[in-house]
């Protein structure tokens, strides 16, 4: 079971192996939790939603296209509780388009920087996190910790691709400016 | 273990039977009802703005801009702004409905909503070219059909303020006397005074028709601009509308 793939044991609760199930949340679990706590503090909050994030995958899991990558599908289950969860909490306004999400943006992917600079930037976000607003928060942590690419973070958030980036570029700039006033060392 | 228990507690509830599966069958109809509901909405937004294109066309607008920005100011205000704002509306329904798709919301809000914009414009301006809307406003005088008979009556005449379709009765240097064609509440007989600076005398004929632009007071219309363009056409629609007009 551990060479089959998230696909392949998706495909077979599909067919029915409810048992396989657990399989995929002994993937997921700890991946899921560290996302949850990047947004969560209570650790009851973090098991509650990580649970419903779960049978909820569970429950629409026949609506899910084996042809396409797991992992973006629950991500996208996560991120759609955690913002229900944060909206609810926050009482934040409902809004239909975001002013990023209207207009085009040149696209450019941080290859480099991902592999030379992302220790740097996983200690910066965890030191600066909870000050950055959470639609630049999510693709942080979406590229640097659960190393999704451009094309999930677009699926995950349902987001156009050159907003992907902007938010990552934005979110950066925000970190660093945050790690400054703190004189934490961040790409000095 | 904390995730242990996750674990338990998710299996557990799947073994229970207290958490189903969603039936295939859901993720088929879901999608079909939305598109249904899309279709729907886009076919309603067409209807809308076709509806506008028609009563554009019938009430002859581009006519009022042979009067200049004074012309196209009254035709701004006269445009039937409650049919604009329900088209707008439901075109940002449908936007928000259609970035749920995802060849649509992995590209910028923009291109869609142009596309959308794109769309709905050539198809109403198709739907325009028919005789649909004429059929439908025909069918709405003769019978009392809820809702497309007060849509119809209610929007064929777009009130263009101080423009009137007239017949020159006499010329006497800077009065001239008319009878108003279109407009019931204008003194029939009425005079008009021409400005200072007038320089369009050779559009005035007696029994000649034109379209003045001026603002009536006390049984006198004080005229901007007239235009003996496009009467025909203009006048028509006023003589289906207005009983006075022969």
């Amino acid at each position: 079971m551990e060479k089959k793939s998230d696909e392949e044991i998706t495909r077979m609760v599909q067919s029915g192996d409810l048992e396989s199930f657990s399989f995929l949340v002994d993937r997921y679990e700890d991946k899921l939790k560290r996302y949850a706590r990047r947004f969560l503090i209570s650790p009851e909050e973090i098991e509650d939603i990580v649970q419903e994030i779960f049978l909820k995958a569970y429950v629409n899991i026949l609506g899910f296209d084996t042809e396409k990558k797991f992992s973006a599908w629950l991500y996208r289950i996560a991120h759609n509780e955690l913002v229900n969860f944060l909206k609810k909490r926050e009482k934040a306004p409902l809004l239909f388009f975001d002013a990023d999400t209207i207009f085009p943006h040149p696209i450019s992917e941080e290859k480099t920087d991902r592999k030379t600079k992302q220790d740097e930037i996983k200690k910066a976000i965890d030191k600066c996190l909870n000050q950055i607003p959470l639609k630049y928060r999510e693709p942080l942590i979406l590229f640097y910790f659960e190393e999704l690419g451009y094309n999930e973070i677009a699926e995950v958030m349902h987001l156009p691709l050159s907003t992907v980036g902007v938010r990552l570029k934005r979110g950066k700039k925000m970190l660093k400016n945050l790690c400054d006033k703190i004189n934490f060392e961040y790409e000095r | 273990m904390n995730g242990d228990k996750i674990k338990e507690k998710v299996l557990e509830k799947i073994k229970s039977g207290q958490v189903k599966m969603k039936p295939k069958i859901y993720f088929w109809l879901r999608p079909l009802l939305f598109i249904l509901i899309l279709l729907l909405i886009f076919v309603f937004a067409i209807y809308f703005l076709s509806l506008l294109f028609f009563i554009f066309k019938i009430n002859n607008g581009w006519t009022l801009i042979a009067f200049g920005l004074r012309g196209i100011l009254v035709l701004i205000l006269s445009l039937p702004w409650g049919i604009i704002a329900f088209v707008l509306l439901l075109m940002v329904i449908l936007e928000t409905l259609i970035i749920h798709f995802s060849p649509l919301y992995r590209k910028p809000v923009l291109y869609s909503f142009l596309l959308l914009l794109i769309l709905i414009f050539v198809i109403s301006f198709c739907v325009t070219v028919t005789s649909f809307h004429a059929r439908m406003l025909l069918s709405s005088r003769g019978h009392n059909i809820p809702l497309i008979a007060p849509l119809y009556q209610g929007y064929e005449k777009m009130d263009f303020k101080n423009i009137y379709c007239v017949r020159i009765l006499s010329i006497d240097n800077h009065e001239v006397t008319v009878e108003c064609l279109d407009e019931p509440t204008i003194p029939h007989p009425v005079k008009i005074v021409l400005p200072e600076n007038f320089a369009k005398y050779e559009e005035i004929q007696v029994g000649r028709t034109v379209i003045i632009f001026g603002k009536e007071e006390n049984g006198i219309i004080n005229l901007f601009d007239l235009t003996g363009k496009n009467i025909e056409e203009f006048c028509e629609h006023r003589r289906i509308i207005f009983p006075r007009m022969k």
